[in-house]
């Protein structure tokens, strides 16, 4: 281990290295996105470009072609099938980042409940752990379920980046599906501080506070944020899984409000540090703090609601982040981000009686109200608790070799330590649960290179991966007729290899044709291997690592315009071939506990699909804004191990994957309402989901049925630019839309958000 | 001579034949003539979809009704998986059906609706009408109970489930029994209510809870002549005490046991143990105990030392120790294992098993109880994927037995077994699929 940390010091580092480079490209900003990019002109590797202008802020700049490309576009014409959105304008909104994930092209957010639910996210056909979700570039498993994406507001984010399948070397980790890179907020180099609130249907009070101070001559920064939410999500549902039973047995449809699924969510983050300094451009020691309250309404399904059952989380987070470019000679820089973690959750189900819809106790056929079968909501009570220690220590090296020549190597460390302990187990089971330790190591070596003019922009890596899992399985023994605990240790280590390219080719400025291709490998997840109780899932063991073959073609359209009308266009397709896919299915094995998800193994799957986007803007005051994702996820085992064919398998859509998704987005801005120099922004979303079987056989009743569902919302930016004042109305038609095997989403609902900004104090 | 053998044998010939024609007559009234039952009833097949793995029907049900004759018909084809009704329940269906195969019972297993009892009218072909009132019992008896129709004119329903196992320490913290929460609940099946619940923690004797053994599901309840007493199967399993784990050594059996409860009330449990057998009683998917014309109850036993037994209880509702019956002796095989079988009255069984020596493979057996003779049923073709491990359901019509026979992959037939002659004859075409296989006829 000690090696190992050696080791990952030492390797190095590229990051971002194609950012730097695109100076030349000439392209016209995209309208409604205006930045004022000053960028450094010592190829600014960490991206500080300075966007803290306000949306549509842009009497200034109209008619101004800016040189250079948003972080946006440069990212997504770097090869890689990537998705930038940016954050900075909905984050006066009352959009929570998942729902703003969810809006992007070929991204499904899987949310088992209302706000603070546990989610999961389907890339194109991918899901589960085979996403790596990232927080700056650290795998957000590392900061635990009370510091994650139901839990930082947009305003904290500064852009979220979105890899489809394959992914650039500096994302460092055993992943295959693609991943969600958050990127916080650095705050530039400009004093600011901003703070919302946003109050809304189901008690939904949201605010944050975030603050960036630098002294100028010594460097010396310091970053704040901090966060506190709650909802009672108590929205109604109506779904055909919301029944309540008679004292006969009888059962009959309700509508009914969750009474079981509140959310309470604080945290904080601090960073102290010097930037843009000799010896750094960034060096930063932080901490993050946070909590999370979370009842649980329901298990896999929605069939019985519970009563009393919550999980508790808290993380004690301690961050060094260290970068520099042209680190000991030119064209060498290095980053080292180190982060270490303790996390505590609890999980407690303690109520004995079975309710219904109503939260009131079933009355049984005897006029009695009736306990629950397994003593406690879900099974037997629980009052159990997981710790876990983890390290993750990602290290980054590049070089520029030459011009357009550059190498880039990225170790990833990462290690976990996990004892859960259940204070209602008797000692005896408690003495004999089984303790667990994974340890992780990713190389990855890339080399990148620019030709043609830059038209040309290639991505070459190979990754080396290293698992290795430590299980203590407890055992009695008996010795000399006495029983003995003795403890019986299991190693399982697993290496393997992976490889794979990106590459972009600009035909004309606005014509990029891109493509990837890579053979990836995920190891199966600490929660994948142990099981997360909190979140109703059931470890496997015996998981073997999923396998994949990824490539991605497709081309973009930028900024094409005529006259006052502006269009891009972009579309990818994509294959993922995916052996022994890591998948969570409904559980129909065990009968003692039926409420739970098993991990499993999928011998063969393929994803195949395509995504497109496209964008139109009229004289920057109306932007349209259109996706879709359509794909194909079979499963491709065609044979049993006893060599029969699987007829009932054998190419057909695995269930419980939305497949066909389209969303739409209408803005129109005008200028000068009420008062001049104030802006009113009107939007309107649409979002579709086709209908998804939730099991394996074609069966209209365990359809997810086709969902619908429109937001309308508007904002107003107040004439000094300080305060924002936004509306939105979600599902204003009140349309049932589902999400997990039939999970019932919020209904119509309604928020009012308060922003309120200072630059430059 | 010639002539005179000849006309012997013409006249011999003449006899006979008009003796025969007699006998064709005479017989119509007799005892031995073939009860044909019912033939306008609906024969409704069900067939089990793979799941993961060939053959093992967790994928879910489909079902397909047709006439008697077309059932007889070994010229016609019934393909479920095409043609028929998805019944609703994620993974296998556990159907019942009513005497004169014009209703289908249903528990959904698992999933989202699992415990919800539902009703289809037969209408033929994949014709299934669900009655508009649904009873879930899942609250009663968890998402998935273990049910059977009692035989007492399609009026009731017993759905068992044994849940929360979980293990109690002394003041030392020792392991001390392991009980769960048994539960027996009687559904009206014409008014589609729940009749009456009751649920209990049973304890076993205290040498045998010291020992880690507990009961881990309870099924295949069967009512006794009097009508005053439930018999239902009981699943053992064991912990290891030392760790509070299952046990996975090799340890000593105890008997098979039995859950008795007063019936209707269903108060009064107590379990009766055999001398006889270290089994099983629950069977798997169907019945596993049936009442005889003598007032006895012959039950099943799986997972048996020495193979599968049938045992005895009296009417006294304690268990016949004077009663041996060794499916292994009396087939001249070892490890024969009960799958499924059904009474079809006057002493004749039909038994589907699996015996040492032939990986899983079906067979089928006629049984007579009170001489305690097993023999194969010829005439079936045996293949070696052919699996009753999941089968459900027979229809006994008159002296005929249908059961459905189809290799797991292969297609298969009906067949039509009369109880009284075993004379064995091939029936409608069973068109199956790969990794599935046909698992009853309701």
């Amino acid at each position: 281990m000690n090696n190992n940390y050696i080791l990952s010091i030492l390797f190095i580092l590229i990051i971002s290295p194609v950012f730097s480079q695109n100076n030349d490209a000439k392209v016209l900003a995209k309208s409604n996105l205006k930045e004022n990019s000053s960028k450094k002109s010592t190829n600014a590797s960490q991206d500080v470009k300075e966007k803290t202008m306000l949306p549509q802020d842009a009497e200034e700049l109209d008619n101004i072609e800016i040189k250079g490309k948003s972080k946006k576009q440069k990212l997504e014409t770097k090869g890689f099938a990537v998705n930038v959105i940016e954050t900075k304008e909905i984050s006066f909104r009352n959009i929570q980042t998942n729902e703003l994930l969810n809006q992007t092209a070929g991204v499904r957010v899987r949310q088992n409940g209302g706000l603070g639910s546990n989610v999961e996210y389907n890339l194109n056909g991918m899901s589960g752990s085979s996403v790596g979700i990232f927080i700056d570039g650290i795998e957000i498993s590392t900061y635990g379920s009370s510091f994650n994406l139901n839990t930082i507001p947009p305003a904290m984010i500064e852009r979220i980046e979105v890899y489809k399948g394959v992914l650039p070397a500096y994302l460092s980790g055993d992943l295959l599906g693609g991943a969600i890179n958050v990127i916080l907020k650095k705050g530039g180099l400009r004093n600011n501080l901003s703070a919302s609130a946003s109050y809304g249907s189901f008690n939904t009070l949201q605010t944050d506070i975030n603050g960036m101070y630098r002294d100028s001559k010594t460097g010396f920064t310091v970053r704040a944020s901090g966060f506190y939410s709650n909802s009672d999500n108590n929205y109604e549902v109506w779904g055909k899984f919301v029944t309540n039973t008679l004292p006969n047995g009888r059962v009959e449809k309700v509508r009914a409000k969750r009474f079981n699924d509140a959310f309470r969510s604080f945290g904080s983050r601090t960073e102290l540090g010097y930037t843009d300094v000799k010896w750094a451009d960034n060096f930063m020691i932080g901490y993050i703090g946070s909590d999370t309250y979370k009842e649980v309404q329901h298990g896999q399904y929605m069939s019985t609601p519970y009563k009393g059952r919550f999980t508790e989380s808290k993380a004690h987070i301690l961050s060094v982040n260290y970068s520099k470019n042209n680190l000991f000679t030119k064209g060498l820089q290095f980053s080292f981000n180190g982060v270490y973690s303790n996390r505590n959750q609890h999980i407690q189900d303690t109520v004995k009686w079975t309710h219904n819809w109503f939260g009131e106790k079933v009355i049984g056929l005897h006029g009695k109200p009736l306990p629950t079968l397994n003593g406690a909501q879900q099974g037997r009570p629980t009052m159990s608790t997981i710790n876990r220690k983890i390290t993750n220590i990602r290290s980054d090296l590049q070089y520029l070799i030459a011009k357009n020549h550059k190498l880039e190597l990225n170790h990833l460390f990462y290690t976990t330590n996990r004892e859960d302990y259940d204070e209602l187990r008797t000692v005896l089971e408690n003495n004999y649960l089984a303790t667990s330790a994974i340890t992780k190591n990713v190389t990855s070596l890339a080399y990148e290179v620019q030709a043609f003019d830059s038209r040309l922009k290639a991505n070459l890596f190979g990754k080396y991966y290293q698992q290795k899992v430590n299980r203590v399985d407890p055992k009695a023994v008996v010795i000399n007729g006495e029983n003995v605990r003795v403890e019986e240790l299991t190693n399982d280590f697993r290496a393997s290899k992976g490889y794979g390219f990106a590459a972009s080719y600009a035909i004309t400025p606005n014509l990029v044709i891109l493509g990837s291709g890579e053979q990836a490998i995920k190891m199966p997840s600490e929660y994948e291997v142990f099981g997360n109780q909190a979140e109703n899932l059931i470890g496997n063991p015996k998981l073997r690592p999923e396998l994949s073959n990824n490539f991605n073609l497709g081309f973009r359209l930028d900024s094409y315009q005529i006259n006052k009308h502006r269009f891009s266009f972009s579309s990818t397709g994509f294959v993922r071939n995916t052996k022994d896919k890591i998948v969570v299915l409904t559980n129909d094995r065990p009968i003692s506990n039926v409420d739970t998800f098993p991990y499993e193994n999928l011998d063969a799957t393929q994803a195949i699909g395509f995504e497109a986007e496209m964008n139109y803007v009229f004289d920057k005051k109306l932007n349209i804004m259109l996706n879709m994702s359509k794909f194909m996820s079979l499963y491709k085992n065609k044979y049993s191990s006893n060599g029969q064919f699987l007829s009932t398998r054998y190419n057909v859509q695995l269930p419980n994957e939305p497949f066909y998704t389209a969303n739409g987005t209408v803005q129109y801005t005008i200028n000068n309402v009420i008062k001049k120099k104030s802006i009113l922004n009107l939007f309107y979303y649409f979002g579709y989901v086709h209908p998804f079987n939730t099991i394996w056989v074609q069966s209209e009743h365990f359809m997810t049925p086709s969902q619908f569902t429109q937001d309308l919302g508007a904002s107003y930016v107040f004439p000094n630019k300080k305060i924002v004042l936004s509306f939105d109305a979600k599902n204003i038609f009140n349309r049932e839309a589902y999400d997990n095997f039939a999970v019932q989403k919020p209904g119509r609902a309604f928020y009012l958000k308060l922003n309120y900004t200072i630059n430059n104090f | 001579m010639n002539d005179q053998i000849s006309k012997f044998f013409r006249y011999a010939a003449a006899i006979t034949a008009l003796s025969l024609a007699s006998c064709e007559k005479d017989n119509a009234n007799s005892e031995d003539t073939v009860n044909l039952g019912n033939t306008d009833r609906w024969i409704t097949l069900s067939g089990a979809m793979m799941g993961t793995n060939p053959g093992d029907g967790n994928g879910g049900t489909m079902v397909y009704a047709v006439s008697v004759a077309d059932a007889k018909n070994p010229e016609k084809s019934i393909n479920v998986y095409d043609d028929g009704f998805h019944v609703r329940s994620q993974r296998t269906a556990r159907l019942q059906s009513s005497e004169d195969g014009k209703t289908l019972f249903n528990i959904a297993y698992t999933g989202p609706n699992g415990g919800e009892f539902s009703r289809y009218t037969v209408s033929g072909g994949k014709n299934m009408v669900e009655s508009d009132v649904k009873v879930n019992i899942a609250a009663y008896a968890t998402t998935a109970p273990r049910w059977v129709k009692l035989f007492d004119g399609d009026k009731t329903g017993v759905a068992v489930n044994v849940s929360g196992v979980k293990i109690t320490t002394d003041e030392n913290k020792k392991y001390k029994y392991s009980r769960g929460l048994s539960t027996v609940l009687a559904l009206h099946l014409k008014d589609v209510l729940i009749n009456n619940f009751k649920q209990f923690e049973i304890p076993l004797s205290p040498e045998e809870e010291a020992l880690g053994h507990h009961i881990g599901r309870i099924d295949g309840p069967v009512l006794n002549k009097a009508g005053n007493k439930l018999i239902i199967g009981v699943s053992k399993s064991k912990h290891d005490p030392a760790t509070g784990k299952r046990d996975v050594t090799e340890f000593a059996k105890i008997g098979a046991k039995s859950l008795i409860v007063d019936y209707p009330s269903l108060e009064n449990p107590t379990i009766i143990t055999s001398t006889t057998s270290f089994g099983n009683t629950n069977g798997y998917r169907s019945f596993n105990a049936f009442l005889g014309e003598d007032g006895n109850i012959y039950q099943a036993t799986q997972n048996d030392n020495g193979g599968s037994r049938i045992l005895k209880i009296g009417a006294n509702n304690q268990y016949d120790n004077s009663y041996v019956f060794s499916l292994d002796a009396a087939l001249g095989v070892t490890g024969t294992y009960i799958d499924a079988w059904r009474y079809a009255g006057k002493g004749i069984g039909y038994i589907l098993y699996s015996h040492a020596g032939t990986k899983d493979q079906g067979y089928i057996a006629r049984v007579d109880l009170n001489t305690k003779k097993a023999t194969l049923v010829e005439g079936i073709p045996y293949d070696v994927a052919l699996d009753f491990s999941q089968y459900q359901g027979f229809v006994v019509n008159g002296d005929e037995v249908y059961i459905a026979v189809t290799p797991v992959g292969k297609d298969g037939n009906i067949y039509i077994i009369n109880s009284k002659t075993n004379v064995v004859t091939k029936g409608a075409k069973l068109i199956n699929k790969p990794g599935n296989h046909y698992i009853g006829v309701f």
